[in-house]
C-alpha cells in the first residue's frame, strides 16, 4: 500500500486540517505516513496543498503523482489533473462551478452535509475526510474508532458533531461515488506501526535541542525556521530556556554567543537571509572559541528568493562564511528523527570543541512531517567539554593545549577571570599583535581540525560498494534518493547511495573508495551549482562524473531522480 | 643619581589590569577619565567585582573592556548592547556594564541600543560621546554635529549630516535612567553610574569627551586640557530636566544631569516572577 492523497485549496481554507486530520486517522490505524506542505508566500488565497502520503512501510520522501485529491477551489480542481493516476479521484464541493466531468470528478455535497448535519459549514473539513476516506473503502469500524481521537482537540460537543458529519459523508460517497478509484482498503486491518509522534523537521530539531538541555535560543522571524523557534518559545517555561525574538539577526547571534559566554548551550535559528546577517558574529563566536548551534532552514535564495521552498544552496556559504580562518562544523540532517539527533550531536560537537557548529535544514525537511517511534531521550548524552578545575590557576582562557581546547570556566566564577576578544589575544584573553602568539593561536584552531574530523559520522552506504553506479547524495534529499536506488535495482541496474549529513570538515577515506571504486558516479543536489560535488573536489581532487540539480523550490522525488538518469543516459 | 622611592598604588588599581598599562589612549583623551569613573563607581558600590562583565564594543572606548580585571568581553563593531543582553538573560546575578564609544553605539550598534532600551534589560550603558571616530583616526559619525570638519566631512563642506542627541534617543526608546555628563564632571557622573549600576533597569550615562588627536584637531578645539576646560565652561547641569530639552550644542551649551529616573518592570525580573507563577 502505498497512496498519496493531495488536499489543495486557498490559503486559511484548511488545508492542513484536513491532512492532520487524515494523518491522524491512518497513523493512529498503524500505518506510516508522510505529510509535505505546498504553499506560497501568503496568508490568504493562492493555491497550496498538503500531500500525505501513506504507506505501510516508512517513508521519507513525497511523491509526484497524486491518487485521490480533495480541491477546495477551481484552481485545485483542474490544476493538478495531470499529475492524477488512472485509478484517481478528484474529491471537490458541489457549490464550485465545474463542468468537464470525467469519471475520476466527484463533485459532492461537502458544505451541505456540514451544514445539514453538523450545523456549520465550518465542518467541512470532517465532510471532506469522510469522502476521502469513503472513495479508498477505509473501514467504517477502523474509521469510527479514531475518528474521536481526531477532532478531541474540539471539545465534546463538536467533536460529535464532526463525527456525524464525517460518517454522513462516508455514507453518502457511498451512495453516489459512481467512479473507480484505484484503491480498495476494504479489507485492511490495523497497518504494521505502533508509532504514534508526528513531528515535523522544526519540531524534531527543537525537541532535540530541548533535550540537549539547550538553555537560550534567540532568534527573529524567517520562513522556514520559524516554527523551530516557536516549538522552544512554548516550552521555554517548563524547561527553563531563556528565549527572545530580537531586532535582528545580527543581535541574535550576538545575544546567544553572550549567553554560551556566560555558560548557557545556546542556539539561532533562521535562514539563509539572516544567517547572512549572522555572519560577522560567527566569526566572533570562531575568534573567541564560544560555542553556539546555528539552524538554517534553507530557502532558496538569493535575497528573498522563494520564501516557502526548499533548497540546499548555503552549503558553501556556510562552509566559507566569515572573514578569517577558523575551524566550523556543518552538519545536515537526513531525516525528521535525524533533526533530533543532529541537533544533539551539534551542541555535544560545539561544547567539545568549543566552535560554531551550523545546522543545515532546508525547507522540506523543516515543514514536512511523518510518523516516528517515541523516542527516548534518556539515551541523550550531554557533553559540555572540557571544563576548567581546581588546578588551573591562574585561569587562562585560551591556554595552549595539545589538542587546542582550552578548559572553559565563566563569569562570575570567584578567582576566574575570564576573558573574550574577537581580537587576536594572548592565553588570559587579551590583545595582542605578537607575531609568535599569533602564529600559536592560528595553529591552536588548526589542531582542532583532525579531531572534529574524527568526531564527526562518516557517510551512509546504500547497497554494494561494488555497485556499478553511485549516487552522491547529502542532507535532506536522503530519501527520495534512497528510494530512488531501490527503483533502479528493482529494475536491474547495479546502484548504491553514498550518503552524507556530516558535511565539513569533510570526511574522505570511505569517499575515496567508493567513488574511485565506481565506473560512474553521479551527484544529487537540490542546487543550481553541485555544492557539495564542488566541495568533494576540493577536498579530494575527485571528480563527479554526472550532476543532478533541482533548483525549483520543488522538494525532490524518487521518480525525478529516476527519470532524470535515464533521460540523461545515465541509468 | 636619584633615589628610587616607593610609589604609591592608584586607588582604583586593584580593579585594573596593571600588566595591560601604559594605556593605549591619547594624551588629552577623555576614555581614560572614564574608566576611572567606572571603577570608582564600582568601589563606592562595594559590589563583588567577580560578578561584574564588562562588555565593550569595537573604538577608542572600547578597549576599556580589556583593563578591567574581571570577565570581559571585546566584541564585534556595534554589537556590545546586543551581547550584554545575552550575557544578562542567561545569568542575571552577573553585574553587566557596557562602555563604549558613540559610533559603536549609537551608528552601527544604533538598532541594538533603541531595543535594549525598549525591553528595558537590567545593565549599565556607559557611552563615551567624543563625536567622530577615533580608533580609525576621525571620521564622522551619529554625533558629529552639522558642518564640523572630520576626515570623511572634510573642509570647506564639513559634515552635511545632523547629529544625534543620545539622551533624548536613549529616553525616548524607554531607558528607565538617563543621564549626561562631561569627562570633567567626574564626581557628578560617578555617582550617576552608581545610580546606574544599582538600578534594576536599563541604565543610559552619556559622557561628552575629548577627542582632541582627530576631532578637536581638525576643528580648531585646541588641545586635551583646552577642550576639557571648554566642556567645563558650556555644561549647563539641569536636573531633572525633561529629557527632550536635554540640547547638546558643543560650542555653546551642554546641558549636563540626570533626565529619566522612573521605574518599569525589569525584563529578566518579569520573566523570573513570570516563571514562578507557572511552577506555582
Amino acid at each position: 500500500m502505498d497512496i498519496s492523497f493531495n488536499i489543495g485549496g486557498m490559503a486559511g481554507q484548511g488545508i492542513d486540517t484536513i491532512g492532520d486530520m487524515l494523518t491522524q486517522v491512518f497513523v493512529r490505524t498503524g500505518f506510516y505516513t508522510f505529510t509535505v506542505k505546498d504553499f506560497e508566500s501568503r496568508i490568504r488565497g493562492g493555491y497550496n496543498f498538503t500531500q500525505v502520503r501513506v504507506s505501510d512501510v516508512p517513508v521519507h520522501a513525497p511523491v509526484d503523482h497524486m491518487d485521490v485529491i480533495v480541491a477546495l477551489t477551481h484552481d485545485a480542481v483542474v490544476g493538478p489533473r495531470p499529475r492524477l493516476v488512472d485509478g484517481g479521484v478528484i474529491i471537490f464541493d458541489d457549490t464550485i462551478a465545474f463542468d468537464d466531468l470525467e469519471p475520476c470528478h466527484f463533485p459532492a455535497p461537502l458544505s451541505r452535509t456540514a451544514k445539514e448535519v453538523g450545523g456549520s459549514v465550518r465542518m467541512t473539513n470532517a465532510a471532506a475526510l469522510g469522502a476521502l476516506l469513503s472513495v479508498v473503502r477505509f473501514p467504517v469500524d477502523l474509521a469510527e474508532e479514531v475518528l474521536g481521537h481526531v477532532f478531541a482537540r474540539k471539545g465534546e460537543e463538536v467533536v460529535e458533531k464532526n463525527v456525524l458529519v464525517a460518517k454522513r459523508m462516508y455514507e453518502v460517497t457511498q451512495e453516489r461515488f459512481s467512479g473507480e478509484c484505484r484503491h480498495d482498503l476494504s479489507t485492511v486491518r490495523c497497518g504494521p506501526s505502533t508509532d504514534r509522534l508526528v513531528l515535523t523537521g522544526n519540531q524534531a530539531l527543537a525537541l532535540g535541542a530541548i533535550a540537549a538541555n539547550v538553555k537560550w535560543v534567540s532568534a527573529y522571524p524567517m520562513s522556514p525556521s520559524t516554527s523551530a523557534f516557536q516549538e522552544v518559545v512554548a516550552r521555554a517555561h517548563e524547561f527553563r530556556i531563556g528565549t527572545l525574538q530580537t531586532e535582528d539577526e545580527i543581535a541574535a547571534l550576538c545575544m546567544a554567543i553572550g549567553a554560551s559566554y556566560a555558560g548557557a548551550r545556546t542556539m539561532v535559528t533562521t535562514s539563509g537571509g539572516g544567517f547572512s546577517l549572522m555572519v560577522e558574529a560567527l566569526g566572533l563566536a570562531g575568534m573567541t572559541e564560544t560555542p553556539v548551534v546555528i539552524y538554517n532552514a534553507q530557502r532558496p535564495g538569493p535575497s528573498t528568493g522563494l520564501p516557502t521552498r526548499t533548497e540546499q544552496s548555503d552549503l558553501l556559504f556556510s562552509v566559507f562564511a566569515s572573514q578569517g580562518e577558523f575551524p566550523r562544523v556543518v552538519l545536515a540532517p537526513r531525516s525528521i528523527r535525524d533533526a533530533f539527533d543532529t541537533a544533539v550531536r551539534a551542541f555535544n560537537l560545539a561544547d567539545r570543541f568549543q566552535v560554531p557548529v551550523v545546522i543545515l535544514g532546508d525547507q522540506f525537511l523543516a515543514d514536512s512531517s511523518m510518523a516516528l517511534p517515541l523516542i527516548d531521550v534518556s539515551t541523550v548524552r550531554v557533553d559540555r567539554g572540557v571544563l576548567a578545575g581546581d588546578d588551573d590557576t591562574p585561569y587562562l582562557r585560551y591556554r595552549l593545549t595539545d589538542d587546542g581546547v582550552s578548559p572553559r570556566a565563566f563569569p562570575g566564577e570567584p578567582g576566574r577571570v575570564v576573558v573574550a576578544s574577537g581580537n587576536t589575544h594572548l592565553e588570559d584573553g587579551h590583545i595582542t599583535e605578537d607575531p609568535a602568539i599569533r602564529d600559536a593561536m592560528a595553529e591552536k584552531f588548526l589542531k582542532k581540525v583532525p579531531a572534529i574530523r574524527d568526531a564527526l559520522r562518516p557517510p551512509e552506504l546504500y547497497g554494494s560498494e561494488d555497485a556499478d553506479m553511485v549516487l552522491v547524495s547529502w542532507g535532506s534529499t536522503w530519501g527520495a534518493v534512497r528510494e530512488a536506488v531501490d527503483l533502479l535495482r528493482a529494475g536491474g541496474q547495479s546502484v548504491c547511495q553514498l550518503h552524507f549529513t556530516d558535511l565539513y570538515p569533510l570526511r574522505t577515506a570511505l569517499l575515496r573508495e567508493v567513488l574511485s571504486g565506481a565506473s560512474v558516479s553521479v551527484s544529487i543536489e537540490q542546487n543550481a551549482t553541485s555544492q557539495f560535488a564542488a566541495l568533494v573536489s576540493m577536498e579530494t581532487g575527485l571528480m563527479c562524473d554526472h550532476h543532478l540539480n533541482k533548483y525549483d523550490g520543488r522538494p525532490m522525488t524518487a521518480r525525478w531522480v529516476v527519470d532524470r538518469l535515464q533521460g540523461a543516459g545515465i541509468a | 643619581m636619584t633615589e628610587s622611592v616607593p610609589v604609591l598604588k592608584h586607588p582604583m588599581a586593584k580593579y585594573i589590569r596593571e600588566d595591560r598599562q601604559p594605556w593605549i589612549y591619547c594624551s588629552g583623551c577623555s576614555v581614560g577619565i572614564v574608566t576611572g569613573m567606572v571603577a570608582r563607581a564600582i568601589d563606592n558600590l562595594g559590589i563583588d567585582f567577580s560578578k561584574v562583565v564588562v562588555v565593550s564594543g569595537i573604538g577608542c572606548t572600547g578597549r576599556t573592556s580589556g583593563y578591567f580585571k574581571t570577565g570581559t568581553y571585546y566584541t564585534t563593531h556595534g554589537r556590545a548592547i546586543a551581547f550584554a543582553e545575552g550575557v544578562k538573560i542567561a545569568n542575571p546575578e552577573l553585574e553587566v556594564i557596557v562602555v563604549s564609544g558613540d559610533g559603536d553605539i549609537a551608528a552601527i550598534g544604533g538598532n541594538h541600543l533603541i531595543h535594549a532600551c525598549r525591553r528595558n534589560i537590567d545593565m549599565t550603558i556607559v557611552c563615551v560621546n567624543n563625536f567622530n571616530y577615533g580608533m580609525t583616526g576621525g571620521q564622522f559619525g551619529p554625533t558629529t554635529e552639522h558642518l564640523r570638519y572630520t576626515q570623511t566631512s572634510p573642509p570647506p563642506i564639513g559634515n552635511v549630516e545632523h547629529s544625534f542627541n543620545l539622551v533624548k534617543l536613549a529616553a525616548s526608546s524607554g531607558a528607565t535612567f538617563v543621564a549626561r555628563w562631561t569627562a570633567v564632571h567626574v564626581r557628578r557622573a560617578t555617582k550617576s553610574i552608581e545610580k546606574g549600576i544599582e538600578k534594576k533597569g536599563l541604565s543610559f550615562i552619556e559622557i561628552v569627551g575629548a577627542c582632541p588627536t582627530a576631532y578637536g584637531r581638525m576643528n580648531r578645539l585646541g588641545d586635551g586640557v583646552a577642550m576639557h576646560r571648554h566642556l567645563l565652561e558650556v555644561a549647563d547641569i539641569q536636573n531633572g530636566l525633561p529629557p527632550h530639552e536635554a540640547e547638546l550644542d558643543y560650542e555653546t551649551r551642554i546641558v549636563c544631569g540626570e533626565f529619566v529616573d522612573v521605574e518599569k518592570p525589569e525584563y529578566t525580573a518579569v520573566l523570573r516572577e513570570a516563571y514562578k507563577k507557572l511552577r506555582g
